[in-house]
């Protein structure tokens, strides 16, 4: 249960911010909103084996950026007779995500992002967050790092999350939730 | 075809016919189409932005929210433009400034790095970095022994990289990297903090605690970790060499780097045998002096040429 709605959570802060990248880049609301699914998915189920120590953010960016890329590389090369106006601006767009300076804007924008609806938690609440998510301290080393209880730890991870949604909850309601 | 025409297929405004003639003009136009990169990702960098703050049912403040933002991005456009187009060759290598510093044999010497973190240099060692830090990794990469006290900084991880077989990765930690590229070995002992050591062939990782050492065996392939003394490992800074239960070969290598001398062996079974003791700021002739009392190990000392035999 615990892990569950800590899934939901996560998928809510980052799925609207994701999407609005990959929507830019790929026309196709359903493809695009498959892509960024498929993403938060993976990196739900991979979160154990992987070591993200820092910049959790900017690693979720480069997953969502990579499988874009992919699925525009497939776009692009498909054999046509003749090439149409979609699949050029596939090619188009698949330069432009892969152009490392460009993407970096965004990269930046999605983090700055981040950390200014991460500066309006409560003090505590936002460190504990911030061990957590950011610096990928498991629940463990942050109650020991800061000497307070492991549920105690928890319960403001949670809180933090669920205060995150509720900010986000006001954008583009009719698409997320 | 213009700038204008790049800015309104960003922003969606064209007709499907106009598209398709902006679209191919692109195609055919790198310079252009470099552009088209970076106005299209400040723009989605813009929605995003909007998204956040909220555009929640009042479309006349809205709009001229919109407006406003608009002219604030046309300024940022402008610099950025500026900035990927007038001199993509020389911001990189502003960027990119590297420092290279170098000890000679016998010398040490220690660095304050651009983020507050203090290096030691052993001797007979290189070692690079950028003058100031940007992008995400604060990244360096030596060769030869190091001595580190890595400034605490969470958001941008210290890297070292060995050109070995190993990297290293920490947060803010006090540790000690030994890579010379005539050794056998790979080693990083951590004194304190937590270090990530990465054994690159097979991306193999391993996270140390305080005391323990990495050692990658090159031959072999190999990482291995054990306990040790720390101050075993890291008192080459106080120009002391300790040394427990430690291969001869290692320790004639230290001999090497720490003083001008050639060390040449006449019994093969010398480079396996395991020397114990401590060299307190001693000279090349008072350790050599020193073995023939402590252990099997005779010398013959020839100008700067030393040979080594085993006790018969």
């Amino acid at each position: 249960m615990g892990m569950d709605s800590d899934f939901g959570l996560m998928y809510d802060f980052y799925k609207p911010k994701l999407f609005v990248i990959v929507n830019a880049y790929i026309p196709s609301k359903e493809d695009a909103e498959e892509i960024v699914h498929d993403v938060l998915i993976k990196l739900w189920e991979k979160r154990d084996t992987l070591q993200i120590r820092s910049n959790f953010t900017g690693y979720v960016y480069s997953m969502t950026r990579n499988a874009s890329l992919d699925y525009l590389r497939k776009q692009k090369n498909k054999l046509t007779k003749e090439m149409s106006t979609e699949q050029q601006e596939f090619w188009l767009n698949h330069g432009a995500l892969a152009d490392d300076a460009a993407s970096s804007i965004l990269a930046k924008e999605l983090e700055s992002l981040v950390d200014s609806a991460i500066e309006k938690l409560p003090e505590k609440c936002r460190m504990v967050f911030k061990k957590s998510r950011l610096d990928g301290l498991c629940h463990k080393e942050i109650s020991e790092e800061l000497d307070i209880s492991s549920k105690t730890v928890e319960n403001h991870i949670s809180r933090a999350l669920r205060q995150l949604r509720t900010v986000l909850a006001d954008y583009l309601p009719s698409l997320f939730l | 075809m213009n700038n204008k025409d790049i800015i309104a297929l960003v922003e969606g405004r064209l007709s499907d016919e106009r598209k398709a003639e902006v679209v191919k003009w692109l195609l055919k136009n790198p310079k252009q189409q470099q552009r088209y990169h970076v106005l299209k990702a400040l723009h989605v960098a813009k929605m995003l932005k909007e998204n956040e703050h909220g555009n929640s049912g009042r479309p006349t403040t809205f709009a001229k929210w919109y407006k406003y933002v608009g002219y604030a991005a046309c300024v940022v456009l402008m610099f950025a433009l500026a900035y990927t187009l007038t001199s993509p060759e020389e911001q990189l290598v502003e960027e990119t400034t590297n420092i290279t510093m170098t000890t000679s044999i016998g010398e040490n010497k220690t660095l304050t790095l651009s983020d507050g973190t203090q290096v030691t240099l052993n001797a007979n060692t290189t070692i690079s970095y950028p003058e100031t830090f940007s992008g995400d990794l604060r990244e360096v990469s030596l060769r030869g022994e190091a001595f580190f006290d890595v400034t605490h900084n969470p958001r941008k991880p210290f890297m070292v990289a060995t050109g070995n077989g190993m990297k290293i990765q920490v947060l803010g930690t006090v540790f000690n990297v030994k890579s010379y590229p005539e050794d056998l070995n790979v080693e990083t002992t951590l004194v304190s903090g937590k270090v990530k050591v990465i054994e690159e062939h097979h991306k193999k990782t391993v996270v140390l605690t305080p005391s323990q050492r990495a050692t990658y065996v090159k031959d072999a392939d190999k990482l291995i970790v054990d306990n040790v003394e720390t101050k075993n490992l890291t008192s080459w800074r106080e120009g002391k060499l300790i040394y427990d239960e430690t291969p001869i070969r290692q320790v004639i290598g230290d001999l090497k780097r720490k003083y001008k001398v050639d060390i040449s062996v006449e019994s093969p079974g010398i480079m396996d045998y395991k020397y114990t003791g401590e060299f307190d700021n001693l000279g090349i002739e008072q350790i050599l002096d020193l073995f023939e009392v402590s252990s099997p190990i005779l010398y013959k000392m020839n100008n700067n040429q030393i040979t080594l035999y085993m006790k018969k």
